[in-house]
């Protein structure tokens, strides 16, 4: 009996890691500047410092980002930059999306009788 | 999952983007300092009073690229927000190790800050400041060997400017001074835009 092999069904696709509202916001955020300080991420996508830094820490951890600590004068400032992985995993995360849309708006296909 | 969701998460992700390039002034600022530039060198392509006007874009060029590089490294230590991918300072040192090794250049230097430009855009996906930039390049590049001023010429001819006492020996001064006013004046008009659109994005 010959079988078809179907597609991956598009979810299988998704990463766990980057699938995460906030932290899929982060690495959108990293994408476009590349660096930014942890401040500014606070604000734009409303976390709490704990929360904020949770996410930073898993991406981290991924190796989808990096964490730099420095001063400003005495002010400590915490950057964070997005890695060519990190890079990489946002795209293949956008693309697994936009395909799962595209799935759903295809009208059904028939299955061959017989 | 679900559509909603998915669409949810994708809308999201395209409004966090469009912010942060709105933050990070992606398109304004390259375009205002260049259009900026283009105007400069108008009344500076005047041969009569700067027999010398030819050099400005040698320099004006990689000055171009280190300045907006300086407002993108001053406005990440003030706001937080970095100058997305490549990098403005490398693009300037690069053109200038350009201008001192293949002296070839020296013929057409608009055509390579219309390409620095545009491999910036094409690095950080801005189609708006390509477009420009592929619009600054070749015009830029087209005028070195008079083909629009000669266009002028031609209008100016057929409209009989050239039978009035000096209207020739004004109008072949002023032909690239005049090319170059109108393509900084686009240049910055489309920057003005840009301005508006970030600012309203936020």
């Amino acid at each position: 009996m010959i079988t078809q092999r179907q597609p991956a069904h598009p979810t299988t696709n998704l990463d766990d890691v980057v699938h995460q509202r906030a932290r899929l916001g982060i690495l959108t955020v990293l994408g476009e500047a590349r660096r930014v300080d942890f401040p500014y991420l606070k604000s734009l996508l409303q976390l709490t410092d704990g929360n904020l830094g949770r996410h930073i820490e898993v991406l981290a951890a991924e190796g989808l980002v990096t964490v730099t600590k420095g001063y400003q004068g005495r002010r400590p400032r915490t950057w964070v930059e997005i890695t060519k992985l990190g890079r990489g995993a946002l795209a293949a995360e956008m693309a697994a999306l936009k395909q799962l849309l595209q799935r759903y708006e295809q009208p059904p296909t028939r299955r061959p009788r017989g | 999952m679900e559509r909603t969701e998915a669409q949810a998460l994708l809308r999201d992700a395209e409004r966090l983007r469009r912010r942060a390039r709105g933050d990070r002034h992606a398109s304004s600022v390259p375009l205002l300092v260049f259009g900026g530039l283009t105007v400069l060198s108008a009344p500076l392509l005047l041969p009569r009073l700067f027999p010398w006007g030819d050099v400005f874009w040698l320099l004006a060029g990689p000055a171009g690229f280190l300045v907006t590089g300086w407002w993108y490294r001053r406005q990440q230590t003030r706001s937080g927000i970095g100058e997305g991918r490549g990098s403005w300072t490398v693009a300037g040192v690069s053109m200038l190790l350009a201008l001192a090794l293949l002296p070839v250049v020296w013929i057409a230097p608009l055509p390579i800050v219309g390409a620095g430009l545009l491999v910036l855009a094409t690095l950080q996906r801005n189609r708006y400041l390509a477009v420009w930039a592929a619009v600054l390049g070749l015009l830029g590049g087209l005028e070195r060997f008079f083909v629009l001023s000669n266009r002028l010429y031609d209008l100016a001819d057929w409209l009989g400017w050239f039978q009035q006492p000096r209207g020739q020996e004004l109008l072949v001064d002023l032909g690239s001074s005049i090319v170059f006013a109108a393509l900084g004046g686009l240049l910055l008009a489309a920057g003005l835009v840009a301005l508006r659109r970030e600012r309203a994005g936020r």
